[in-house]
């Protein structure tokens, strides 16, 4: 009779400890195994961002980013991206392991000059959230290397159609997802999954 | 008597009476809340699709780089630059209750004279004094 209450204890015991496990970790069984591997960022690129520093594939190095295209003086999409940009940045800034990194579509007025005042605007830190500029054409092209529209359009509001999705690139430059970059819960779950892939080592 | 009756159907007719002004007055636009007035609804949806991706659903504005509207003194003491504003864009710093802004607001140079009236009389229904009116028409020929 005393064995059978051990057993029972012990068995009370283990079954509490996993149900803390679980408790403790959320519940959250996923794995970044679980996000199939979207494309590869192969192409080099050599960019200016808003402090005028060199931003090269070094960079980003080791380091699991979102990325995005966009440009300061659009009317359309663009400032709803940035509120929802920003959240990711409130929510990686003390995280080493995750950077953002914006490109602007339209260089020849997103100078270095610009993209200054608009970091300031936005009260952010260069090192976390790196807005670049570079020539037209290579910022194009990294956009359809990223597989995003950017293109010159004079019909749409700003002259420019771009898309507005935010990528999620793991620390082996691999892209490992798309979020609607308008959407607060596609962002929310962004801001989740960067928290699974800068954990994941 | 006579004048006894008539001051009780009077009385019994008083509150019929307040009714029928209140409902002319609300018929005429005089005591309309905003969201009844005529144009509100077109006003809020121009909003909501030339205005508030910056300056928020609520107004409120974003960080240091979209000025709030909500409670600002553009919808009080600078009423007649808006139209201009909304028309041409901005650029240069601009201080906004005490704090600086400074990035290029775009124009809408495709919003009408009508539209851009229904976007100011529904942000000063919502924010600003909505009894008064500026002539949008006449300031727009103004802009400089």
């Amino acid at each position: 009779m005393v064995r059978i209450n051990t057993i029972c204890v012990r068995s009370t015991g283990l079954l509490l400890a996993v149900l803390l496990c679980l408790y403790l970790s959320g519940c959250d069984s996923r794995s970044i195994d679980d996000f199939p591997v979207l494309g590869e960022v192969s192409r080099d690129f050599n960019f200016v961002n808003q402090d005028n520093e060199v931003v090269t594939p070094a960079v980003v190095q080791d380091k699991v980013y979102v990325t995005d295209f966009f440009f300061t003086t659009c009317p359309a999409i663009c400032p709803i991206m940035t509120r929802q940009m920003t959240r990711v940045y409130e929510a990686i800034k003390d995280d080493p392991g995750v950077l953002l990194l914006s490109h602007t579509i339209d260089p020849e007025h997103d100078t270095v000059e610009v993209l200054k005042n608009y970091a300031d605007g936005l009260g952010i830190e260069t090192a976390k959230w790196h807005l670049v500029t570079g020539p037209q054409d290579e910022i194009f092209a990294m956009a359809k290397h990223y597989m995003l529209a950017a293109m010159k359009y004079e019909e749409a509001p700003g002259g420019y159609l771009h898309s507005g999705s935010f990528v999620l690139v793991d620390r082996e430059r691999q892209i490992r997802g798309y979020y609607d970059g308008t959407d607060p819960e596609a962002v929310d779950r962004l801001i989740d999954d960067l928290a699974l892939f800068s954990e994941s080592r | 008597m006579t004048s006894l009756c008539s001051v009780n159907r009077a009385r019994r007719a008083a509150p019929l009476l307040s009714l029928l002004v209140v409902a002319a007055l609300w018929a005429s636009g005089g005591l309309a809340p905003a969201e009844t007035r005529p144009g509100a609804a077109a006003g809020k949806a121009l909003f909501t699709e030339h205005c508030s991706s910056c300056h928020g659903v609520a107004g409120e504005g974003f960080r240091s780089l979209y000025p709030p509207l909500a409670g600002s003194r553009l919808l009080t003491d600078e009423l007649e630059r808006l139209p201009c504003i909304i028309r041409h864009g901005l650029r240069g710093e601009i201080v906004v209750d005490g704090r600086a802004f400074n990035q290029v607001m775009p124009g809408n140079p495709r919003l009408s004279a009508d539209d851009i009236s229904r976007i100011i009389s529904y942000m000063q229904s919502t924010w600003g004094d909505e009894n008064r009116e500026i002539e949008v028409k006449t300031w727009l020929r103004h802009c400089q």
